[in-house]
């Protein structure tokens, strides 16, 4: 069955599972019987999910076409994972040039989220390294795309939540590794000034850098946090690190264990645990960049009746409205699980719809409890579109139309390219 | 500039001396699954199905994955396959049979053809290549046959009996060669998969739901036998109990139910 990571909507879908690209369905038409492809479905929210129509899932389109050792070029399908992709690459000496935080999703998800990484502000998304891509509309057509051809559908479909065709194969360019352990230093801060200087030092020698906050520890001058910076180890083997799940979320847990009390307490414990100043530490890649990973369904931590992320960017200039959504928080009674802080670049997306843009990003996560978070979360909406920010579709489930063209005013340009034959809950939600 | 990668594994001495595979029904969910997660057992694959457009998508992944492919395009219901085996097998370690198909069992019921082509597909075919295989493997007193039959050929049901009785006459033929080729030093192991999504059971109802695995799952009990020493092998290991449970239901009681 398939669902969204986060288990909200509260749907399961069917789903068609083409074996090959070749036979992937064509000329569907009619919004009834719309299409969507469904990668690892590590989307969580309704962006993953079409109730109207059908699903198409694309882990089978999981084949390689070529990979240049050389150049470090690599051409492959869609449902190809990352964690598939590093377990071919690591070894022969590349690693994806911008990673989420997961490796579990496919390329093809990654395109049509435009996800970025904690290197925005020197590699900017992954669209910026995708070279070209084949898409397939429910027509038949099959378009080649690059920043050279047909360019607009190009830019609408980097970032364009896999509405404007079949994604059938992509061609990325990945960075060169040295060794496949990461260098990475640890440093315990208070406050979001404290967090602007470290990272506006870091952003000059490092290439990844991101921090963990503790919000319900004070307000924006007193939060706890803790930042992390890396760099890829000049030294060490090129081994594949493998995604093991050591653990596995059982799905049995009752959603009322996390509470403001245990969220707090866990807060603590991990800041205590981390807070010792360290430097130049060597880890494997995948400790480093997928934590989560390491528990097989941890989205089920939340109980059956899942939870909500919420992750937006405010610009530079609106630090102020930080403190407004701390202050929101602390009022709710709820505790954000696990909350990330990261500034991001000067990059110009490569999408039209993509997500990331100057600013500083934060995300967080609420366990489900009902109208009472999705109060906290309408007021937050609020506060970030009137400050001129945006909020991330990947991670959304609740933004209004109205709030979706603020944040993304290319909405009307967009909407020429989609494809008439897909559809998904997401986009009958906020394209009215 | 893009480098063949047959060319890459020449310089890599230890790639190029790993064994040679040959999968029949290469294209099969099963098939494919288990090449990925066998990767690192085998240097060369030669891979055989029907689709040359597939094989060809096939051949392009291993290949960037540094393995050296050969492809053979093939459609095992033609009579006389055996032939493209006869003398070509020096190379080959180990042979492993995907093919097959989940006949509509009504259509069998009503029709002798459809009846008479699942047999053929699911066992004649592969009894006149395990002939020709077997004897190359004899002569070279090595090697390793692994063949995919089916829980369902451990009791014929008149849900599925035509692809039942196909499965459990190549068991059977399996168990046989078995006996035969074990003072040879050839390994034949069978492999009984239960219920498992793929694309011959796309569409079916998947209940009950705990009866039915994912291909990973399935994979996984095909390469440990692979690897391992056991010779007929159920997958996953409880089907060992439950078909157990089936088999000792006597006749008289069993032509009554619809299990």
């Amino acid at each position: 069955m398939y669902r969204s990571w986060a288990y909200i909507p509260e749907v399961e879908q069917s789903a068609k599972v083409p074996q090959w690209v070749a036979d992937l369905p064509t000329s569907t038409t009619g919004a009834a019987n719309s299409v969507l492809a469904y990668g690892a479905g590590r989307s969580y929210g309704d962006s993953c999910i079409n109730t109207d129509g059908k699903l198409i899932d694309t882990q089978q389109l999981r084949h390689f076409i070529s990979f240049d050792v050389d150049t470090g070029v690599v051409t492959a399908e869609p449902g190809v994972t990352l964690d598939q992709l590093l377990r071919l690459t690591v070894p022969k000496g590349w690693f994806l040039s911008v990673t989420p935080g997961t490796s579990y999703a496919t390329l093809g998800g990654a395109l049509a989220n435009d996800v970025h990484g904690k290197n925005h502000h020197c590699k900017g998304t992954f669209g910026h390294h995708v070279k070209q891509f084949k898409l397939l509309r429910t027509d038949g057509q099959e378009l080649v795309c690059s920043e050279n051809e047909n360019p607009d559908m190009f830019k609408a479909t980097i970032g364009g939540m896999g509405l404007t065709g079949i994604i059938t194969q992509i061609t990325i360019s990945l960075q060169a590794i040295k060794s496949a352990n990461m260098t990475v230093s640890t440093q315990p801060f208070v406050g979001l000034f404290e967090y602007l200087k470290l990272s506006k030092i870091s952003n000059q020698q490092d290439q990844y850098s991101v921090a963990w906050i503790d919000c319900m520890s004070g307000d924006m001058e007193g939060f706890k946090g803790l930042f992390y910076s890396a760099n890829h180890a000049k030294t060490g083997e090129l081994a594949y690190d493998e995604a093991q799940s050591s653990l596995s979320a059982p799905s049995i847990i009752p959603s009322y264990l996390l509470n403001k009390y245990s969220v707090t307490a866990f807060n603590k414990l991990y800041y205590a645990k981390n807070k010792g100043n360290k430097s130049g530490i060597n880890q494997g890649y995948h400790s480093f960049f997928y934590p989560l990973d390491k528990v097989a369904n941890w989205n089920n931590i939340y109980g059956k009746k899942g939870f909500y992320q919420c992750q937006f960017i405010l610009p530079l200039d609106q630090n102020e409205v930080f403190d407004q959504v701390f202050t929101k928080i602390r009022q709710s009674g709820m505790g954000s699980f696990l909350t990330v802080l990261k500034e991001f670049g000067v990059y110009e997306s490569a999408g039209m719809l993509s997500f990331p843009r100057p600013g500083i990003c934060l995300a967080m996560d609420f366990s489900n409890r009902g109208n009472s978070t999705m109060k906290l979360l309408k007021d937050i909406e609020h506060l970030v579109i009137n400050a001129g920010g945006s909020i991330y579709p990947a991670k959304d489930k609740l933004m209004s139309a109205e709030s979706f063209r603020h944040c993304y005013p290319a909405l009307d340009d967009f909407k020429r390219y989609v494809d008439p034959g897909i559809s998904s809950n997401y986009w009958r939600r906020v394209s009215g | 500039m893009l480098i063949p990668v047959f060319l890459l594994t020449i310089g890599d001495a230890l790639v190029a001396d790993g064994k040679h595979i040959l999968v029949l029904g290469s294209q099969s969910t099963l098939a494919r699954e288990f090449v990925d997660q066998y990767i690192d057992e085998f240097s060369h694959i030669t891979l055989v199905a029907r689709n040359a457009e597939k094989l060809q998508v096939q051949a392009a992944d291993l290949e960037s994955r540094s393995k050296t492919v050969h492809t053979k395009c093939i459609d095992f219901n033609e009579i006389g396959i055996h032939q493209e085996f006869d003398g070509a097998l020096d190379d080959i370690d180990e042979v492993y049979f995907f093919y097959g198909s989940l006949p509509d069992q009504q259509a069998c019921e009503q029709s002798v053809e459809s009846a008479l082509e699942a047999i053929n597909l699911n066992f004649v075919s592969s009894v006149a290549m395990l002939t020709s295989i077997a004897n190359q493997f004899e002569q070279k007193r090595a090697g390793l046959i692994l063949v995919v039959t089916s829980v369902a050929g451990d009791r014929g049901r008149k849900a599925n009996y035509v692809y039942g009785a196909s499965k459990a006459g190549l068991t059977a033929y399996c168990q046989g060669l078995r006996n035969r080729l074990a003072s040879a030093g050839v390994r034949v192991v069978t492999v009984k998969p239960g219920m498992f999504k793929s694309a011959m059971t796309e569409g079916m109802p998947k209940t009950p739901a705990i009866l039915w695995s994912d291909t990973d799952r399935i994979a996984k009990v095909v390469v440990e036998a692979a690897t391992g020493s056991k010779e007929v092998v159920y997958a996953p290991g409880y089907w060992r109990i439950i078909m157990w449970v089936i088999k000792s239901i006597p006749e008289r009681i069993f032509k009554n139910t619809s299990i």
